[in-house]
């Protein structure tokens, strides 16, 4: 009787220590598997968001693609006709003109203004991050006090006056843009935005235009001297 | 008194089965879940593949278009007139940023810290305001073309963030940001590494890198030239008179 319980207690016992093992193995599967899954849920996150840029660069590309055809069957058209030869090649220079920063340009858009009497809590990355909210709302001219912003243009502030293309800025700043006037209102007065953070030290405006004008840069602050063209042999 | 024993003994160990039973269920139903998620990436990976040629197919279409509309622009006779402006012209795409140019500068890699605070995560990533920081000290340290990524900056390139990534050119770019800038590579480094933005990424531990290199390539800016100049009406004949 007392060996029969005993050899019972035994198995009993047994039986419970394969159990607690295959419990705790079950755990440890499961939560290997739950970091798995949320490790490839970042993966698949991350190939979303891949996939979301390579789309619209895309469509950047096809709509410069277009552009390239149309013009291209302007030119086909005027093969072999000498006179709409050196049209087409002095208005695509009159175009690079513009790009370039090298015209006088006018427009709709806005004019930015920075309180003269706060002029000296204006900081050059106020003037930056206007510009760049500008910039990111399809701005096509920009002018800081009438110097017009190019792809080398500094803004560094020293004091009571700010650097723009190497050239003393004096207050009021004044910052011209030709740009969807009204894009760019939204954009400068969006909440937490902008003007709301630069209001904090200094009492900034923006009134719309329908006449912007901006000058253009001067020859001699285009400055090439370090760049070399890269031949295509293609 | 043996019998009720029993009797708890085996219900411990039905209950235990049982439990063991259920969580063998739901583990494997969350397998054939990650199964199904695994079929779902490759198809997305698949996808991105697609996309990527596609825009290497646009930009091949696109290389192959400027050089025919180069020829026919060089086709006009060559007349003293238009051969100066054909070097106009050249000179006009070299400024516009609309070459290829090469040159000794800087190389600037920025990218998240590692292991970033959760709770602060904020603190840990790279800033549009960092990156445009960035940009106006080598402008001001005299660079002559500068590249995000290899999108190259004009005058109306903006650097803004868009959720998790940073617009530039209206492209969308993650990190890691790679910065390229052609000038004074001397001024370039030291405007760079003793910079008031420099130190407030390293306070954070984000990833930065500076480095001096010869002949860096920087590509041509990319986008449709009309987009730049649509709103834009030329207001005097300042210009043309040298023509």
């Amino acid at each position: 009787m007392k060996a029969k319980r005993s050899s019972r207690n035994i198995s009993i016992a047994l039986v419970c220590v394969i159990l607690g093992l295959a419990l705790s193995w079950q755990f440890q599967s499961i939560r290997n598997n739950a970091k798995v899954m949320t490790l490839e849920n970042q993966k698949k996150d991350d190939l979303v968001v891949k996939i979301l840029n390579e789309q619209k660069n895309n469509e950047n590309l096809r709509a410069k693609l277009n552009e390239l055809q149309t013009q291209l069957s302007k030119f086909e058209n005027a093969r072999g006709n000498s006179d709409e030869n050196l049209k087409l090649l002095s208005d695509e220079i009159q175009k690079l003109k513009t790009v370039a920063g090298l015209t006088n340009v006018k427009g709709r858009g806005v004019v930015v203004t920075f309180s003269k009497d706060d002029a000296l809590s204006v900081e050059d990355d106020d003037l930056l991050f206007v510009l760049n909210e500008l910039r990111a709302t399809d701005a096509q001219a920009l002018a800081i006090n009438d110097q017009r912003i190019i792809d080398t243009s500094e803004v560094r502030g020293a004091g009571g006056y700010i650097n723009v293309n190497g050239r003393h800025v004096l207050p009021p700043y004044v910052i011209k843009a030709i740009v969807d006037p009204d894009d760019a209102v939204n954009a400068l007065n969006m909440v937490g935005g902008v003007f709301e953070q630069i209001k904090v030290f200094v009492d900034v405006s923006v009134q719309k235009s329908d006449n912007v004008e901006i000058p253009p840069i001067g020859e001699e602050l285009i400055k090439t001297d370090k760049l070399k063209i890269v031949e295509n042999d293609k | 008194m043996k019998v009720k024993d029993n009797f708890i003994i085996l219900f411990i160990i039905f209950a235990i089965f049982g439990m063991l039973v259920t969580v063998q269920i739901r583990s494997t139903v969350s397998m054939q879940k990650q199964s199904a998620l695994t079929l779902d990436y490759n198809r997305l990976k698949s996808q991105l593949d697609t996309r990527v040629k596609e825009g290497e197919q646009y930009k091949a279409q696109i290389a192959e278009l400027e050089h025919k509309k180069e020829d026919f622009l060089k086709a006009s006779p060559g007349t003293n007139s238009s051969n100066s402006l054909k070097n106009e012209l050249d000179y006009l795409k070299f400024i516009s940023g609309l070459t290829d140019v090469t040159g000794d500068g800087v190389v600037i890699t920025l990218n998240d810290a590692e292991n970033p605070d959760p709770a602060s995560q904020m603190n840990y990533i790279i800033h549009d305001y960092e990156v445009y920081g960035i940009i106006n000290d080598l402008r001001d340290a005299g660079a002559q073309a500068i590249a995000i990524n290899d999108e190259r900056l004009i005058a109306t390139s903006e650097q803004i963030c868009a959720g998790p990534t940073i617009k530039i050119n209206k492209n969308r770019y993650a990190v890691p940001f790679e910065i390229k800038a052609i000038g004074d590579p001397d001024k370039l480094y030291s405007a760079i590494k003793d910079s008031d933005v420099v130190s407030g990424l390293i306070q954070y531990k984000k990833r930065v890198t500076v480095e001096q290199k010869n002949s860096i390539v920087i590509p041509k800016f990319m986008n449709d030239i009309n987009g730049l100049i649509s709103k834009l009406e030329v207001a005097d004949n300042e210009s043309k008179k040298e023509q």
